[in-house]
């Protein structure tokens, strides 16, 4: 009997002891993000105004950049919702930006999960120096701190994506969206050529210059070139712009229809040509000569993806009538239809985890993505105009979704995810812009 | 004495032949008239003739003149018959919403392109194929290639040599309407053909 109780007292100790040891790991997995969950929860997070290591200092121009880059790149994280100065109980200004010159105490009461602080000074050299800093509140705890000096102005925005990428990786794990790039169409002047920025819209670059239509860019997988179709004034001509030299190359090919190339992981080009009198899908040597037919049969079959580990390949074809999307197994050879819905489903892309397949249906209130899970086959619409939303593209980390829409009357490119978030406008420039395509090699 | 008769005898004659020698010279400078009426006589002839040339020559001129109008005509009739043979060969064929299918209508148009090209061994044609703006770019690039392959297949049937023909997608973009309504884009769903 006694041992009896023993045992039992131990098991309630034991017990305690367990509950006691979780409250912490609990509080610790309060703070992560899973992104990839059926519906990831909303942190509040403050941004406290940058502070000056004198103040005396009078405040430079830059600092107003910091402040807004940090609140625009934040806005972009679906599961990150900004407060406002009001929100928090006590004055707006803080009185340190580490962690012990900050009252916590009162950002838990505002419900505050994140705070993010910055200082700054400006050396007798005229060199910035900000120091950026990223706290859970309720554990009081720095999650995230680095320091950077800005000797150009340019760079502060890079700084910040730098925090921000960290911030990010910490809190979910990822961090690509920050550290990608975005190559997409832009017409100007009735011509159509390849830009890059970043996913927040940053750094804008122009690629080609060749005064026609570009169209349907994509990288390679390592990042080092990027492909895309030329529909010049009497052919089309495939376009490789190498990443490292900045050159483009021309290369033509048998037929007259070159479109939709994309990058095998494993380097190689598909792409769908009119070899044979009808837009099939073939692959490429490392030379872009032909190497052999991948997918071939009486209709149109285009617009050739691929998940990272190679295996699966989504593509366009129409031969059952209609444009509907298919996947291969290129293992197996085997195609398997995946929409059944609709009349037009094209633009597909598979996720680089190899699990969702989005790609934009023609309703009758026009087109709208849909992304379909390959483990349940299920499929849900995750835009809803209005206009047309196309070129679906997910990002490196399979969760992010770039998309094209022209609901404010021009085509833009937006950004969704695969729960269907809110979209957020990526300012790209004058001009309308579509086809966004990933780098899939983060910086 | 006798020197006396020869003397005079000798001067008679030098008179005789001054009297001779001047009367010879006042009949040189009578005949001066007589000699100006022969040359303006000759002239007047000259005259004649080069009328009669130039007479041929105009006739000759007129009838070149002629000759060349007429090939001008002629031409100007080549290059308006060229001219409505080629507004024939540019004519438009149309196409429904994600089809390729030629309507009868435009079957006949494209017999009588044939005709043309059949006739008219210089002139070779570019196929264009066309899509509304409502599809997605890429697709609506393979439907242009299928949309100008249709018309370049159905001419090649009709006995036009493929040499002659060249056939490219722009997919969506080039609309003729830039509108965004059903009329605009019927028009901008098309096959549109380009004398090379």
């Amino acid at each position: 009997m006694k041992n009896l109780l023993r045992k039992m007292l131990w098991i309630v100790i034991g017990s305690l002891a367990l509950a006691g040891a979780w409250q912490p790991v609990l509080a610790e997995e309060a703070m992560r993000i899973d992104i990839y969950g059926p519906g990831q929860k909303q942190l509040n997070l403050y941004i406290a105004p940058p502070q000056p290591s004198d103040p005396e200092m009078p405040r430079p121009k830059e600092i107003g950049i910091l402040e807004q880059t940090l609140s625009k790149n934040m806005g972009f994280l679906p599961f990150i919702h900004q407060m406002a100065a009001g929100d928090i109980l006590g004055p707006k200004a803080l009185s340190g930006t580490t962690a012990a010159d900050i009252d916590f105490k009162r950002f838990n009461l505002s419900q505050t999960d994140l705070l993010l602080t910055s200082s700054w000074r400006r050396k007798k050299d005229g060199v910035l120096q900000i120091e950026l800093r990223a706290f859970e509140v309720f554990a009081r705890k720095r999650l995230v701190g680095r320091g950077y000096t800005i000797t150009e102005s340019y760079q502060l925005v890079e700084a910040v994506n730098r925090f921000c990428a960290q911030l990010m990786k910490e809190l979910t794990g990822r961090n690509s969206f920050f550290r990608s790039t975005l190559a997409f169409v832009r017409k100007n002047d009735g011509h159509k050529e390849i830009w890059t920025c970043t996913p927040q819209g940053y750094k804008p670059r122009q690629i080609t210059n060749f005064q026609q239509y570009c169209l349907s860019p994509t990288w390679k997988w390592d990042g080092s070139s990027l492909a895309c179709t030329l529909v010049g004034q009497d052919r089309h001509e495939l376009i490789i712009w190498s990443a490292k030299n900045r050159k483009l190359r021309h290369v033509l090919l048998p037929g007259n229809t070159i479109i939709s190339p994309a990058f095998h992981p494993d380097g190689r080009l598909f792409i769908s040509i009119d070899r044979y009198g009808n837009p099939d899908i073939y692959s490429l040597n490392e030379d872009f000569g032909i190497e052999q037919v991948e997918v071939e049969n009486w209709g149109i079959d285009i617009s050739p993806q691929f998940e990272a580990a190679g295996k699966k390949m989504v593509f366009v074809s129409s031969r059952l009538g209609n444009p509907h999307i298919f996947l291969l197994d290129l293992e197996t050879r085997k195609i398997r239809r995946i929409s059944y819905e609709g009349k037009y489903n094209t633009n597909p892309d598979i996720s680089p985890d190899g699990r969702y397949i989005a790609y934009s249906r023609l309703t009758p209130d026009g087109h709208r993505i849909i992304v379909y899970d390959l483990k349940t086959n299920q499929e849900r619409q995750v835009t809803s105009g209005p206009g047309n939303d196309e070129d679906p593209a997910w990002g490196p980390d399979s969760y992010f979704l770039a998309f094209a829409s022209n609901r404010s009357g021009k085509y833009r490119i937006y950004l969704a995810t695969r729960q269907g978030d809110e979209t957020q406008l990526i300012p790209t420039g004058p001009g309308e812009a579509t086809a966004p395509a990933w780098n899939p090699a983060v910086r | 004495m006798n020197s006396k008769w020869q003397r005079f005898l000798f001067l008679v004659l030098m008179l005789v032949c001054i009297a001779f020698v001047t009367g010879c010279a006042k009949e040189q400078i009578e005949s001066r008239p007589t000699g100006l009426q022969a040359e303006v006589t000759e002239e007047s002839a000259e005259d004649a003739k080069s009328s009669e040339e130039l007479a041929a020559e105009e006739a000759r001129r007129k009838a070149e003149e002629y000759e060349l109008q007429q090939a001008e005509a002629e031409a100007a009739e080549k290059e308006e018959a060229r001219a409505a043979d080629i507004s024939q060969l540019k004519e438009l064929i149309h196409f429904d919403f994600d089809s390729y299918e030629l309507k009868s209508q435009d079957r006949e148009i494209l017999k009588e392109k044939a005709s043309i090209l059949r006739n008219r061994e210089e002139i070779d044609l570019m196929i264009e194929g066309h899509c509304d703006e409502r599809g997605t770019e890429e697709y609506n690039l393979a439907l242009g290639e299928r949309r100008a392959r249709a018309a370049y297949e159905y001419l090649i049937l009709l006995g036009v040599s493929p040499d002659r023909l060249n056939i490219i997608s722009y997919g969506e973009e080039k609309p003729l309407d830039p509108r965004h309504n059903e009329q605009a884009w019927a028009k901008n769903r098309r096959a549109q053909f380009r004398v090379d």
